[in-house]
């Protein structure tokens, strides 16, 4: 549920990219930043381990103005993707008004694409969230390395494995080289916006 | 907050993530105090958004994914309406996206591999503003060739396909004929569009071997 706080007129948005270790989820928020921190003024927030894995979560806020006398402001999250990091997963979640699932194209991981949305599901739950009724769009990144020859998951595979009864949004993307990253950002935040209307009522 | 508001927020709100988010040429532009050539940068957005496009469609043959590619290419083609070569190569992407639209996953193997190479060349010309205009006939000669190659290779098969079942076809003339009706009418147009062209470019050709002070002031 969106943070609105009517005294000082502020809405916060909060928008958590979620999947499995190394699916592209602090890329996508990297790309925004670099692309775009001349506009947004914001910092990326990260905080990594050695070996250059999100250790708890990346955060980029930034401000999309004032609407109607308040302030909109968004939060883009990513959780660890690794499975041990569960517990940071879940803290990463509280309040999340929308989930981008980045899920992995490479075949490979394919199994590791179905756990992690069933992971989600799990923590959500938690939170009494049901994973069919919160904003969701589903993005099947790194497609850039079907080029590369490399062995590939097909988007009707994707979305037999994954979205098959969530009918969430989805579009294929690549972080590395930007495409559809802003798209899927544009469109998870209009996701949210009726439940934000909602609150403001 | 009552319904006209509910619209105005998420509106609102889509408007200024278009603002925040709009993908632009920032460099060299206003760097010099200049203002930005705004053609330019919607030509180089639309070139960049057409890559995408491509590369969705070389992904998965969908036709949202088409659809999107054939109006991105028509709005290039209105950015680039005083680029003759350019117009040529854009109308021979929207011929492949139109064919590979009718035939989706039966298409030539070759499909997209043309249209990669076609976008390379338009690619190649549009971000060289200043390459001579014999280098963008070269490129446009090699991307024309290729395109022929392919349709030559293309049509004979569905020919064959014809002659060998008339019976078939008879019955069932709906998959096949609008296809190849469409192709040679996009054929027709661009070949009219390439013979134009070298007509004008001879015609000059020979002006200019006629006259070869034409043009010089001569006092």
């Amino acid at each position: 549920m969106a943070f609105v706080n009517p005294k000082t007129r502020e809405v916060q948005i909060k928008i958590v990219y979620y999947g499995p270790g190394r699916g592209g989820k602090t890329t996508n928020l990297e790309y925004i930043y670099n692309k775009f921190n001349h506009r947004i003024k914001t910092d990326l927030v990260s905080l990594k381990t050695h070996g250059d894995r999100t250790l708890f979560f990346d955060f980029l806020p930034f401000d999309v103005g004032k609407i109607l006398g308040y302030d909109v402001r968004v939060q883009l999250y990513t959780v660890p993707g690794q499975v041990k990091y569960d517990s940071t997963r879940k803290l990463v979640l509280r309040g999340v008004d929308g989930v981008v699932f980045v899920a992995d194209c490479m075949a490979v991981v394919r199994r590791k694409n179905i756990l992690s949305l069933k992971n989600l599901y799990e923590n959500l739950s938690d939170y009494n969230k049901s994973i069919f009724k919160i904003p969701l769009v589903m993005q099947y990144n790194k497609i850039d390395l079907a080029e590369k020859g490399i062995p590939m998951l097909s988007p009707q595979i994707l979305e037999k494995d994954l979205n098959a009864q969530l009918k969430a949004p989805s579009m294929v993307a690549s972080a590395l080289t930007g495409l559809n990253v802003i798209k899927t950002m544009k469109k998870i935040i209009m996701l949210t916006m009726p439940t934000v209307q909602g609150q403001l009522k | 907050m009552d319904a006209k508001d509910d619209q105005t927020l998420s509106a609102e709100v889509g408007k200024r993530l278009d603002m925040l988010f709009e993908d632009e040429d920032t460099s060299g532009a206003g760097a010099a105090g200049q203002p930005p050539d705004r053609t330019a940068a919607t030509g180089k957005r639309l070139l960049e958004a057409v890559k995408a496009d491509i590369l969705s469609v070389d992904w998965e043959i969908t036709d949202a994914a088409i659809t999107a590619l054939i109006e991105r290419l028509t709005a290039l083609k209105q950015v680039c309406a005083s680029d003759k070569i350019a117009l040529i190569l854009i109308q021979m992407l929207i011929s492949l996206g139109r064919y590979i639209k009718v035939r989706k996953s039966k298409a030539h193997v070759q499909s997209m591999n043309i249209m990669k190479s076609v976008f390379a060349g338009l690619e190649k010309i549009l971000a060289q503003p200043d390459l001579p205009q014999d280098a963008k006939m070269k490129i446009l000669r090699v991307q024309v060739s290729r395109f022929h190659d392919f349709q030559t290779q293309v049509m004979p098969a569905a020919a064959r396909r014809r002659a060998k079942a008339p019976a078939v076809v008879q019955r069932t003339a709906e998959p096949v004929s609008p296809e190849l009706q469409l192709l040679l009418q996009n054929l027709a147009e661009e070949l009219k569009v390439v013979i134009r062209d070298e007509f004008r470019r001879l015609k000059e050709e020979i002006r200019s071997w006629r006259n070869p002070h034409d043009g010089y002031a001569t006092g």
